[in-house]
């Protein structure tokens, strides 16, 4: 019984639920595209670590869980410099070729409206390109890859590090605001009588 | 020094993207390029599962979170589960319980075993395959097999970095994140 309900609980919290929302946010259900499904993702993963950015205290922004790790505020300004980046190499930047820089520390509102920019800036581009823009070639220095990979590679990143803040976030004793919003979400499904 | 390391890990991910496509030197479809990710993040875990010490495996960082070992089954546990999914299938009722999978043998072997065939039904989907619409068997919302993959590969992604902390809260520098020899 305990499985079978946290196998019920992971399908919505993971499955139908970014989907349902995904759809409320891009097109009518027409066919999605490969580009609307990357963009779907990556507003996904962007609203979750947009979320822990705005609810994280301020005075807990350079807490790090061992010395030698990024800081929570360290991690979200890596999260955006490298969306930046991944941006620029979609535009057909070179490689290291943007001026680059993970900055001097910041207050929680810069870090947030950064981390923001970032993702919109992203998203814009994944927009732009659209499915033929995303199966073009992107020339690196030692192959060649496409949009399409490329920003799943991005969306993966964001996903690695929002794993890495979730661990931030409960070795803090507090809960991250997606697993906060999808607790809601069940104690409200359990207490509705059965139709 | 943080610059070179934000430049390094973006060329390591970015040649995880298109690593076999040295091979063909061809652009890859969006099937193969999928694959790819997909095996490089799954095989990110799978080191991982190797790796860690077998009696830190029921490890967690908090009371109220998976341990260790609990990771690695709900990793293997969602890769079926969302190859289920690909297929219209409602999930099977595989138990991915630390009952079952006792050793750090056994868990590193269906945590491969999962990510193997997914990478395997990938391919055989192809671009047009992936282009296909999933319906899932409890909703009327379409997505296709690019969005569920989508989805997929960054749950593996998410509970890497879960792990990766995991790690360094032991004292332990994750495999991925060693000097290279």
């Amino acid at each position: 019984m305990r499985r079978s309900l946290s196998l019920v609980t992971f399908l919505f919290v993971l499955v139908v639920s970014p989907l349902v929302v995904a759809a409320q946010q891009t097109a009518p259900a027409a066919a999605a595209s490969a580009a609307a499904d990357l963009l779907a993702a990556w507003n996904r993963e962007a609203k979750k670590l947009i979320d822990m950015a705005e609810d994280f205290p301020e005075d807990k922004y350079n807490y790090k869980p061992t010395p030698e790790v990024r800081s929570f505020a360290e991690q979200l300004q890596h999260v955006a410099e490298a969306n930046v980046r991944f941006a620029g190499l979609a535009r057909g930047q070179a490689a290291g070729g943007a001026e680059h820089h993970e900055a001097a520390p910041k207050t929680k509102a810069e870090i947030v409206a950064m981390l923001k920019k970032s993702f919109e800036d992203a998203a814009a581009a994944i927009q732009s390109a659209g499915d033929a823009g995303l199966a073009q070639p992107i020339k690196l220095p030692t192959r060649t890859i496409t949009g399409y990979g490329l920003w799943t590679s991005a969306t993966i990143n964001a996903a690695e590090h929002y794993g890495n803040l979730v661990v931030y976030y409960r070795l803090n004793g507090l809960v991250p605001p997606t697993t906060r919003a999808a607790q809601e979400r069940q104690r409200q499904q359990q207490q509705q009588p059965p139709r | 020094m943080r610059r070179m390391f934000l430049f390094v890990t973006l060329l390591v991910l970015l040649a995880a993207t298109n690593a076999a496509a040295q091979a063909t030197s061809s652009t890859p479809n969006h099937s193969e390029a999928l694959a790819r990710l997909w095996t490089e993040v799954g095989g990110k875990v799978i080191d991982m599962a190797e790796d860690f010490p077998e009696e830190k495996y029921d490890f967690k960082p908090t009371p109220e979170v998976r341990s260790f070992a609990e990771q690695m089954l709900h990793v293997a546990g969602g890769n079926y589960l969302f190859m289920d999914l690909a297929q219209g299938k409602r999930p099977g009722a595989e138990d991915l319980s630390r009952e079952k999978y006792k050793t750090k043998a056994e868990i590193v072997a269906v945590l491969k075993k999962s990510v193997e065939e997914g990478a395997a039904f990938i391919r055989q989907q192809g671009d047009a395959g992936l282009a296909k619409a999933v319906k899932f068997p409890w909703s009327q919302t379409p997505t296709n097999g690019t969005g569920l993959w989508g989805e997929a590969i960054g749950h593996v992604g998410e509970h890497y970095g879960q792990l990766v902390v995991y790690y360094r809260v032991n004292g332990l520098v994750p495999p991925a994140s060693r000097p290279r020899r």
